[in-house]
Order: C-alpha cells, then structure tokens, then sequence
C-alpha cells in the first residue's frame, strides 16, 4: 500500500533515480535500512528459533494428531441458514460503521500527523499520539470502555472497532500524505490558498485512491476481528463463533468461519473492482485527462468512468450512514454514562507493572518478530506468485489469492488448537499459529505493493530485450523494497497484537495477562501492560519512521 | 550505516551464540507417548475459572507436590481457552488439568481421561460447588423467577454453566422459555452482565454467585444492597482435576496420592509455597486460624476432596433439561 503512492509519485515526478542499468554496471549503495533491518530480524530470528526451540520433526510426528482434529471439523454445519447470515449481517454493519467513523477521524488526525502538517506543534504531536495509542490499545479494552459509556449492544462494539482502526487508518493515511509530491501543494500555497483549501484540493484529492484501497483492507480487518471478538452484548457472528469453539462444536465452527470466509471474498472481489478503477485514476496526470470536458469548457462533464466511480462513492457513503443507523445510540443512556467511565478509569490508576508484565511483553515481542520473519519470507513467495511479474499463469494467482483470503478468514484460534493437537501446548504451537497469521497479512500487503509498481521502467526494461528474472531484478525490486521494509515492520506490529492467540497454547505473552487481568478486574495491572505495549508500537514505529526517511 | 551494521552483526553473532550453547527455556524432552509406558515429564494445565487469579502462581503448589510424590518434573501451561486444553488432552498431550466441570461435561466425549478430584473451598466436604443467582437492581419489580418472562436478560455466554446453562434449566423449570419468551443478552464476562444491568441494559442478570458475594464488593462495584437475589441455582459441581487415562496405573495413583496428601495449610508447613502465603481465611474454621496457608489451586481452595464421573452429573441434567446447542458438541 505504502508503494502505491510511491510509485505513483515517482511517476509524476520522475525524479526516481532510473533503474536502467547504467553504462558501467555498479550496485547502488545499499542504505542501513535495507540492510540493517533485514539483519536485525534474522538476529532476532535466531534468538527466537532458540527460545521457541523450533523442532521441525516434531510437528511432522503429530500429522496424525492434526487429521484427526481435521475430521472432527468437517462436514461443515450452519444451523438455519437464515439465523446465521443475519448475524453476519450484523457483523457486517458494525464493521462498517466503525470502519467508516475511524475514516473520517484519521483524515483530520493524518493531515495534522503528517509531516508536512505546517499548524502548531502541539496539534501535530497531539494527533501523533493519539494515533499511537489507539494503535496500541487493543479493542478489547475499548470494548470494556465504551459498554460502560454506551451500554450493552452494537454502538460499543462499532466504537470499539472505529477507535482501534483510527491508530493504523491514521498511520498509513500520514504515509501516503507524506509520500506526495509537495509541487502542487506549493504551488496552490503560492497563490494564497489556505491551509484547510490547500488540504482539500491538493493532498487530500491525490490521496483518495490509496485512500480508498487502506480504507476496504481494515474493513476486511475489522470483519475477521468483530467475528473472533464477539463483542460485548453486541451480538453478530462473533458470538456464535465463539460458543461453537468454546463447546467443541467445530463443525458448526467451520460452517460459521465459511460464512466469514465468504464475506472476505465478496469483499476481496469489491476491493479488487475498487483498486482497478482508482489505479486508472491516478494514471491520468492532468484534468483535461481526468475529466472530459463538458458544456464550459472550464467545467468538468461526465464520462463513464467519472459515473462509475461517483456512483461507488455515493454508495459507500449510503451503507456507512446506513450501517450507523443499525448501530442503535440510546441518548438516555449517555446520562450516566460520564460518571460510570469515570469510575471504571480511576480503576486503571496507579498503573501497576511487573516483572511478568514485562517477560509477557518480552515474549511477545520475541515471537511475534519471529513469526513476522517466516510470515514475509513466506509472503514474499506468495506475492510474486500471484502478481505477474515473475510467473504468468492466471489460474495460479487466482488461486493464491483466494487461498490467502482463507488463511486470513480462519481465526486464529483454529489454528492454535491444530497445532496444539500435533505439538502439545507451549510456545511452539504459538509460533506457528502467528506465523500463519502473518503469512496472511504479509503477503496481501506485498501482492498489493507489487501489483502497483511503476509500469514504465519494467515496459523500458523489456524493450532492451531483458528477461523476465532481470526486469524484476533491477525493474521491479528496487521500487518494491521500500514498501517491502516498511510493510514487514507494519507485520510485526500487527503481530504483537495477534499475539493474544499465545495465550490460547500456554505459551504466554502479554496476550494472556491482558485478559487475565480484565477477566479478574486487576485494571492496575491492565493499565500497566497497556504503557508496556505503546512503548513497544512507539519503538517499532520509531524504526519504521528511520527506515523510511532512509529509504524513501 | 556502518556503526548500525556492527551493531547488527554483533546482535546476531549474539543470537547465533545464544542458540548454539545452551537449551532453550521452552525446551522440552519429549514424552514417552507409547501406550502405558511411564514419561519422564508431566504437563499440568490450567484454565482461568471464572474467579480465579494468578492462575500460574496459584497451582505451583500443587505441581510442587506431584513433582515430590512421583518425581517427574511437572510444567503448568496457563491456557486461556478450554478448547485448547481439551484439543490437547485429545492428543495425550496435557496428562493433568483442571478446568470448569461444563469443559469435562465436553472433554470426556472426545479424550480419554478421569476426574479424580474436585476442589473445596472449606475443609467441608462438597463445598467447591458454585451457584448461579439471578440479581436484579435493588427496587424492580422481579421478585421472583417468574417475573422474568419477557424481560431484557443479562447472561455471560451461552457455553457458562454458572452465566447460562444453569439458568437456563431453572427458567424452563419455571415454565418460560429462555430463547422465546425472554430477550437474551451476553455480556461476555459475569461483571459486565452485572454492572450493565446495574447500568439499566436489562431488567435481570444471571451470574456466577461469587462475583455476587465476594468479587464485585471487594472490588468496591457493588455495594451492600445495590442487587437483589431473586433466584439460586442448586449446586453446580466444582472444578475437576483431571488425568488421563493413558498414564500408567502407578502414576496416576502417584498422581491422586500427591494432590489428597496436602491441604492448603498442611501444604504450606511442608514448605510448598515459601514465597507465596496468605493467612487461612475465617472461613476455614477456627481450628486453622492464625495459620499460614498455600494459594491452593486457582480458586484459592482449601483443599481437594476425591471425585469421580457421577459427581458431575448435574451438568448432564442441566444439559438434558435445556436441550442446549453447546452440549451437543459432536
């Protein structure tokens, strides 16, 4: 996603330094980051291999033990069919609707976050902060938050999901406003524009389509993490995908993570649609492109395309304010709500952090950067796969991606106990399950990122009569690496919050003491692993900003 | 960039030499899985109940006394889901647990293993059962278990035996239907279904009876006379102790033996938890008071009494009564 905008600027602007070999062959300089990173995960790899004490034949002896947890899943069973997909219905609007509110909050707060945000300092650090945290703060804990405020239903849930979302739709936003070419900002800037103006018509305009993409990737986050979360009295699919775990009923759970899988698809298909018709978008450079003139020759007409995508705009926005409808605010109950929020969070101080506290955040840290390093390598496979640029075999991509889809719509809750049934419990089992999940993740942020690669170098490449290997060689790569860097650290971070599933296994983390300490009301202790978890996105973020400075 | 690279380097050179000296701290010899043969290690599992703090620390004595009486070293793996457990259980993986008496009313369907004890929060024989009580606001209208009928209804989830299951079997008792004639609500968790009916989200909330009695006021959630009780579940078992078949006689014998050997006091003065005491709470009596005693077990028992299949069969009625989808599991 980071590339796309990248790409597109470099395209504009067409400062990137050509990647057409020069007359005298050299390899360019590697930066510290491209370096340094990559390095620094395998360090922390090897640790980890050691610490998890990764045992290949271990898992090859408990084949028999997974086949026979596999039979007990299937055939698939849904119940009323009916019943089951008004709750994915459910599930779907409060997905929506907190996906759209977290949209609209991270625009202002991305455009004061930003970089290039030129208002007061202390708005700029405000907005970076809040960020931060919403990113850290996992939406379990928002959940517990808001059903105080709001009560029990769908609005705490879908504020639960809008608030944790503001923290990466907010981050990524930033990126893609800070990626853009700062000419025409200057130059509207010039003219006497103001700041909101100048927002509006320059940063804001450019960025719509990677916009767009960001915004239906977390939506397809938020579908799989409402369904796994069952949030509080809030009903949808989650719940009934919870009680089927929770009594051993895996059929039913299969058929239910069917539905969820089926919804992802649907959407996989929508996001697809989308980023095919923005991509022509961002292509054209001028508005005399854009838009085809109308009667004024100053005023833009309608085409096709310019139909198409207002009518996908004007209906996101319909469902949105729809979805906010279903989401049943009841004003009598913000009465009291101050006061009952006000109780619940002067239960949070003094924070309290231990030393287990801080071995959870260590192990957490540990795994989920493991997992994150076997999740790339293994995305990274995927990814040129499924995109064409190495292999142009159709049915193979089709295929990957819809593979991909499934890995990332079953829960990761299966695949800790499939890796139970063959390993035992510990963090082995742990391990593995995060690093399916980020396996998942990895390789939709990398198919993305190579699917929107500047066409014209790889096209100039092929012209000189380079082969395939060698147009993605010095074409494809060198545009790629940026995206690729910064998307494996956006990974790890995600993975330190997935690592809740290595509470399931035994293996420990911070995960487990999170909800042990809510589940027994010990809310010091909860405000003490939640410090320990934002110093820990703060520092990978912190990285991840280097990297990027280093990079881009 | 070449200071980060050193820097690097030498973090891996660490990695490196870390990983070729030394065994993990999550290493594990493997079990001796074949049938009847003796390991030579134990895992003991433990899930969260609904009341239950420091899980980890709360059974290492237990695990201390196994490990004196058979000699095995013995992990506990603190799990947070009993699917996980069960799943490992069914693989001969975990060889002792405990957990609520609905997850074995479910594990023994699919694993091969036997209760063999049941906690007890007093010296009292029987005293580890729990009760589900219906709450409602002090001053409603509910009086009784009747007056629920078409109301809003906070329960935990629909696999609690004390947040659902048990409720649901006294509301069909009662002759109301808890699928048609009430709206259900889940709160997720035995406090919130509580504050949230406090709150005014529903007219009744079914929870667990020590979140009732000792939990939420402890907390200072609750007050004296804030809820009113108008139901009382009969007893739902307490949490068994689990082992598994697969063993050899011997050493689940050695097992049992270890568990019956102590109470929470006798524990402490064999020196099971020297680091981790709490004075015998008044409950136990006076013939303990004033002494030190273990954190015994998740629930902070006195001890564990023997137990067996039967004393779990209320859960069965419970499930024959209401039908639920949960106790079907295969």
């Amino acid at each position: 996603m980071n590339s796309t905008l990248q790409d597109r600027r470099s395209a504009r602007e067409g400062t990137r330094p050509s990647p057409m070999p020069a007359p005298v062959a050299r390899w360019p300089r590697a930066s510290a980051a491209t370096l340094g990173i990559p390095l620094a995960y395998l360090a922390v790899t090897a640790f980890g291999t050691w610490w998890i004490d990764i045992r290949p034949e271990a898992l090859a002896a408990g084949f028999g033990d997974i086949a026979r947890l596999l039979e007990r899943m299937v055939p698939p069973t849904t119940g009323p069919l009916p019943d089951l997909l008004a709750l994915a219905l459910e599930t779907l609007w409060i997905a929506i609707a907190g996906t759209g509110l977290a949209t609209l909050a991270s625009v202002f707060l991305a455009a004061a976050a930003s970089r290039r945000y030129t208002g007061p300092r202390a708005i700029q650090w405000l907005a970076r902060t809040i960020i931060i945290v919403t990113r850290a703060v996992p939406s379990l804990i928002f959940a517990i938050l808001f059903v105080r405020i709001f009560g029990l239903g769908p609005l705490a849930g879908g504020l639960a999901i809008a608030f944790h979302s503001v923290g990466m739709i907010g981050k990524m936003m930033a990126d893609v406003f800070e990626e853009q070419d700062p000419a025409p900002r200057e130059a509207i800037a010039a003219v006497g524009a103001s700041r909101t103006q100048n927002f509006v018509s320059t940063t804001l305009t450019r960025a719509l389509p990677a916009l767009a993409s960001l915004v239906l990737y977390r939506l397809d986050i938020n579908i799989r993490a409402s369904a796994v979360l069952g949030l509080v009295g809030a009903g949808g699919i989650g719940v009934a995908l919870q009680t089927a775990i929770g009594s051993l009923n895996y059929q039913r759970a299969a058929g239910i993570i069917a539905v969820i899988v089926a919804m992802l698809l649907v959407l996989e298909l929508v996001s697809y649609l989308v980023q095919r018709a923005v991509a022509e978008h961002a292509g054209e450079h001028t508005q005399s492109q854009l838009f085809r003139a109308g009667r004024q020759p100053a005023s833009p007409g309608w085409d096709r395309a310019r139909i198409t995508r207002t009518a996908g705009a004007v209906a996101a926005v319909a469902l949105f304010l729809y979805s906010l409808g279903q989401l049943a605010l009841n004003p009598a109950r913000l009465g009291q709500a101050w006061d009952n929020a006000l109780a619940l969070l002067s239960g949070f101080v003094p924070p309290v952090f231990t030393a287990d506290v801080a071995l959870g955040i260590f192990e957490s840290v540990i795994m989920a950067l493991t997992a994150t390093s076997f999740g790339v390598a293994a995305g990274l496979v995927i990814a040129v796969l499924s995109t064409g640029h190495l292999v142009r075999f159709e049915p193979l991509a089709v295929g990957l991606r819809g593979i991909v889809v499934v890995l990332r719509g079953i829960p990761d809750i299966i695949y800790a106990l499939v890796f139970v049934a063959a390993l035992g419990l510990g963090p082995f089992a742990g391990f593995l399950a995060l690093s399916l999940s980020c396996t998942a993740l990895a390789s939709k942020f990398f198919t993305d990122s190579l699917q929107n690669v500047d066409p014209a170098p790889l096209r100039a490449l092929e012209a000189t009569g380079a082969n395939r290997l060698q147009v993605f060689v010095s074409g494809v790569w060198p545009q790629f690496v940026p995206s690729f860097i910064g998307n494996s650290l956006f990974t790890s971070d995600l993975a330190l919050r997935e690592s809740a599933v290595l509470g399931i296994v035994g293996a420990g983390g911070i995960g487990f003491l999170l909800d042990e300490s809510v589940a027994t009301l010990h809310y010091q202790q909860t405000a003490g692993i939640l410090i320990g978890l934002i110093v820990v996105v703060v520092a990978l973020e912190s990285v991840a900003r280097w990297a990027r400075r280093k990079v881009i | 960039m070449h200071k980060t690279f050193k820097a690097v380097t030498t973090l891996a050179a660490a990695g490196l030499l870390l990983t070729a000296c030394g065994a993990s701290p999550n290493a594990r010899t493997d079990a001796a899985n074949a049938e009847g043969q003796a390991p030579d290690s134990l895992v003991f599992a433990v899930v969260p109940t609904d009341d239950s703090k420091e899980l980890e620390n709360s059974f290492k004595p237990i695990v201390a006394a196994i490990e004196k009486e058979t000699g095995l070293p013995t992990s506990i793996e603190a799990v947070s889901s009993n699917a996980g457990v069960i799943e490992a259980q069914v693989a001969e993986r975990v060889d002792v647990a405990t957990y609520g008496a609905f997850s074995y009313y479910l594990a023994k369907d699919v694993a091969d293993i036997t209760p063999v004890a049941m906690d007890q929060r007093t010296p009292e024989s029987g005293s580890g059962a729990v009760q589900s009580l219906g709450v409602v606001a002090a001053g409603s209208d509910i009086a009784e278990l009747t007056d629920v009928k078409g109301k809003d209804v906070c329960f935990t989830d629909p696999a609690s035996s004390t947040g659902y299951l048990a409720a649901a079997a006294g509301l069909i008792e009662a002759g109301i239907d808890p699928e048609k004639d009430i709206n259900p609500i889940f709160a997720g968790s035995h406090d919130v279904a509580v504050t949230q009916m406090l709150a005014g989200d529903c007219d009744v909330a079914f929870v667990a009876g020590t979140f009732i009695t000792d939990l939420l006021p402890a907390r200072g959630i609750i007050k004296d006379g804030d809820v009113e009780t108008v139901w009382t579940s009969p007893d739902i078992p307490g949490t068994p102790l689990v082992v598994g078949n697969w063993l050899p006689e011997e050493l689940r014998t050695k097992i049992t033996d270890a568990v019956f050997k102590y109470n929470a006091v006798t524990g402490a003065a064999a020196g099971l938890c020297p680091d981790n005491q709490r004075e015998a709470p008044e409950a136990w009596g006076d013939e303990y008071v004033g002494e030190m005693a273990c954190e015994w077990g998740g629930t902070g028992a006195f001890a564990f009494e023997p137990a067996a299949d039967g004393d779990f069969e209320s859960i069965r009625e419970i499930c024959e009564t209401t039908q639920s989808e949960v106790c079907r599991s295969e």
